[in-house]
């Protein structure tokens, strides 16, 4: 156990080279800072991607046709009524539909915008249910119910999307047609999902006649069997397509495997920055251990009078041992909190451009982590020197100029 | 004297080998970090350039607007231009060539496999034909390039088992269908590096409209301008023409016209940003290895108390302990930064022939020797900056009670 003693010894020894200390933390505090900004990020990344995956999310299938675009703008292997009807007969499928997703051209007087149309039957209104996505004014559209739209968040206001604010009530211009705005939808946290419009498949295919397939069908199973599921309703849509097996031109997946996609593609982006962030780290960690050798030459006739007079190696180790680990825990201490202080400062200047889901998250075990990794930083690196201090010959070190 | 300088810091830092040691460590981590960062992100960048064929320089591409970005040209467009657009800028001044082009994503089956790719459409007139495989600079390795109905050529990668998606290499004059329809290759393209260019699949304007039927609407019109240095007045005149046809005010267009430089200049600006992002935290710790250099050289000053005020003692001028302990400092600074620098470079040449080797690019690994001189004079100012403190601080010295220790 490290004693009482040590401890304010060591402490008083950092207090007494205010400056070599001030600078050794600094150093370690500098990456931790960083690490801790961009792993909250992260957190927070993850936290939205997972929103989206909720007990409603959680029995949903999607099908899309396969292609070298977004889907929905590519209508070469088109998913058709036919298809979706085929989905909806296996067995295991609750309920399908299909979505339209086209590009239209919106114009509020000279200004001019290019957003994501998309097209759902309001009987079946899964894709709500799958993004949990409401809406916050006005209602939801009715059975065929043409020149209507619900839109996205960014529409209320002024200066997002378009210089003048829309309210219920208004129409708005989308690709040339007069438009009657009949609901706006809650915040979804992203510019591209909060300046979608809405209106019904079969308006959609007013506006677009040449519009042949879905952009996906959305299908709601059984959840205590979704593999299996997934599987027939495959073999299905490939016997009524007339395909071979391995020579399907679209492709299945239930939601969560998507998310999980998305899940891991952040994993690779957040990995690669806290690596590049750690380097700096690495670089801190050779300065402690640097503080530390001097440190321990500057205290070699120090440590042959403890030696003299009785101190045990191990004590002698211990002692700084101690002192870089403290170093690195006071920098952990520093870091994540002015870490924090970044995190939350561009959370509020993100939020207000509308960039709601790159808000970082805080959890307690992000500052016991930053704190204790740090710490443990300060420790390795003080191993070295420690060692060298606690190897001296007593002789030697009183001698010692 | 200048020279003395150097010689006194240079023994002061081999007296204190491993300290120094340590401290240049910190500098050459930080310096190797950001040097390869940025040859990477070079050679990157040339390897996304080439991606897109963005070098033909005198070629306006004109595109209708929409959501483009979400795939091929023409994707998420609204209001598609039409084969008659491209006519009438055909008939404009300093226009040898307007070209109206598709791109389709298509549907291959092959040794009883089934692979996705998209085809782009030449033109059935010979005289057309011939500009757009001069343009793309087209060049076939095996066959002819696409001269009659019935022929398609194929990119690189559809000629090597392993990447053709079809686990067999396509031949010259195998037959392969496309969305159900036979066809016979006629030709295979010389490796481009690009994974849009060895993955297309050329055919007649004709044939591809029976098999997608998109009508007079065309994705892409590419007009091949007869004077350079007219660029951009004829990208004026074809703006100017499509407003009218498309009965839209200036400032309203729903089209672009672009010029190869600002197509290239989107593309670069988004690599840029990001470079920049992870050159920005990789440079976090060169400022870590400056601080660093801060605390070493802070040491050193009160180790050498003595000295100092032996040198005061016997004449030194306070510019004189100064300039000594600076350039100590920017001492560690530009040797972290050379270590920095080679290892850096090295670590770039090497990554981009990985780079290479990954997606199948054809970038020459250069040495930048711009970065090298930029990353050592900054080091040593680095090192310099980071000395100013502890410089000033030995200057200030006593040199009765610096004597006394």
């Amino acid at each position: 156990m490290i004693r009482k003693e040590i401890i304010t010894y060591s402490i008083r020894n950092l207090y007494k080279r205010k400056i070599r200390s001030f600078l050794t933390i600094l150093s370690i505090l500098v990456g931790i800072a960083a690490i801790f900004v961009f792993i909250s990020f992260g957190l927070g990344l993850y936290a939205y991607i997972n929103s989206f995956s909720t007990s409603t999310s959680a029995d949903k299938i999607m099908v899309m046709p396969k292609g070298m675009s977004a889907p929905g703008l590519d209508n070469t292997f088109a998913i058709t009524d036919s298809d979706v009807k085929v989905i909806e007969r296996t067995s295991g499928i609750y309920e399908a539909t299909g979505l339209y997703v086209q590009a239209a051209q919106v114009n509020q007087h000279t200004s001019k915008k290019y957003v994501f149309l998309v097209g759902y039957d309001p009987k079946k209104p899964l894709i709500f249910e799958l993004a949990n996505i409401k809406i916050q004014e006005g209602r939801a559209l009715q059975n065929r119910e043409e020149e209507k739209a619900i839109l996205g968040y960014n529409y209320l206001f002024e200066n997002k999307i378009f210089p003048k604010a829309y309210q219920l009530g208004d129409n708005i211009e989308i690709n040339g047609q007069k438009v009657r705005i009949v609901g706006f939808f809650e915040s979804i946290g992203n510019p591209q999902d909060d300046s979608q419009i809405y209106v019904t498949n079969n308006y959609l295919k007013k506006l677009y006649p040449n519009q042949t397939g879905y952009a996906e069908v959305i299908a709601r199973a059984d959840i205590n069997n979704m593999e299996d599921i997934i599987k027939r309703v495959e073999k299905n849509l490939r016997n009524s397509r007339n395909l071979e097996k391995g020579k399907e031109d679209f492709f299945i997946a239930s939601f969560q495997d998507l998310i999980d996609q998305y899940s891991s593609a952040l994993d690779i982006v957040v990995g690669f920055i806290v690596m590049i962030a750690l380097i700096s780290v690495v670089v801190s960690a050779v300065n402690t251990a640097n503080t530390m050798i001097t440190s321990v030459l500057e205290r070699t006739k120090e440590i042959g009078t403890m030696k003299a007079v009785g101190a045990k190696n191990s004590e002698i180790l211990k002692i700084f041992l101690f002192e870089s680990a403290f170093l690195g825990f006071i920098a952990g201490v520093t870091g994540a909190s002015i870490g924090f202080l970044i995190s939350f400062t561009a959370k509020q200047i993100l939020l207000n451009l509308g960039w709601g889901f790159l808000s970082p998250a805080f959890p307690w075990y992000l500052f016991i982590g930053a704190i204790a990794f740090a710490t443990l930083t300060g420790a390795l690196s003080g191993i070295w020197p420690a060692w060298r201090a606690s190897k001296l010959k007593t002789v030697d070190a009183l001698r010692y100029e | 004297m200048k020279r003395d300088y150097f010689f006194l810091a240079l023994g002061n830092l081999r007296h204190r080998g491993l300290r120094s040691w340590l401290t240049i460590l910190g500098i050459f981590i930080g310096i190797a970090a950001v040097v390869s960062l940025i040859s990477l992100g070079g050679g990157l960048k040339m390897a996304v350039n080439a991606q897109f064929g963005l070098e033909s320089t005198q070629v306006i591409t004109v595109q209708a607007g929409g959501l483009t970005g979400y795939g091929p040209p023409g994707t998420g467009v609204v209001n598609s231009l039409t084969r008659q657009d491209a006519e009438a800028i055909s008939k404009l001044n300093n226009v040898r060539a307007s070209i109206p082009r598709n791109i389709e994503t298509i549907k291959l089956e092959y040794n009883d496999m089934l692979v996705i790719g998209f085809a782009g459409s030449i033109p059935d007139d010979k005289e057309q034909r011939n500009d757009v495989y001069e343009t793309l600079g087209s060049e076939t390795i095996m066959g002819k390039l696409t001269d009659s109905p019935g022929k398609i050529v194929l990119g690189n990668d559809f000629s090597i088992a392993e990447k053709s998606g079809f686990d067999k290499a396509v031949r010259v004059g195998s037959s392969i269908k496309i969305n159900g329809k036979s066809f016979e290759v006629g030709g295979i393209l010389k490796k481009e590096g690009s994974f849009i260019f060895d993955r297309i699949i050329l055919m007649m304007d004709s044939e591809l409209n029976d098999l997608i039927k998109y009508g007079d609407n065309v994705d892409i019109i590419a007009v091949i301008v007869k004077d350079k240095n007219l660029m951009d007045e004829t990208k004026e005149d074809i703006e100017k023409l499509l407003r009218e046809r498309r009965d839209v005010k200036p400032g309203e267009e729903d089209f672009e016209a672009s010029t190869p430089e600002a197509m290239m200049g989107t593309v670069n600006q988004i690599l840029l940003g990001v470079q920049i992002f992870i050159v920005l935290i990789a440079s976090i710790s060169i400022i870590v290895g400056a601080v660093g250099i801060a605390n070493t050289m802070i040491t050193s000053v009160l180790e050498r108390k003595k000295e100092i005020g032996a040198m005061k003692a016997v004449g030194a001028k306070n510019s004189d302990i100064f300039y000594i302990f600076l350039i100590e400092a920017g001492m560690l600074g530009l040797v972290g930064g050379i270590l920095g620098a080679a290892f850096g470079t090295a670590a770039g040449y090497f990554g981009t022939i990985a780079i290479n080797n990954f997606i199948g690019s054809q970038i020459s690994p250069k040495i930048n020797f711009m970065l090298i001189f930029l990353a050592l004079a900054g080091s040593f100012l680095i090192g310099t900056l980071s000395g100013i403190l502890p410089a000033l601080r030995a200057t200030k010295l006593n040199p009765v009670e610096a004597l006394r220790g």
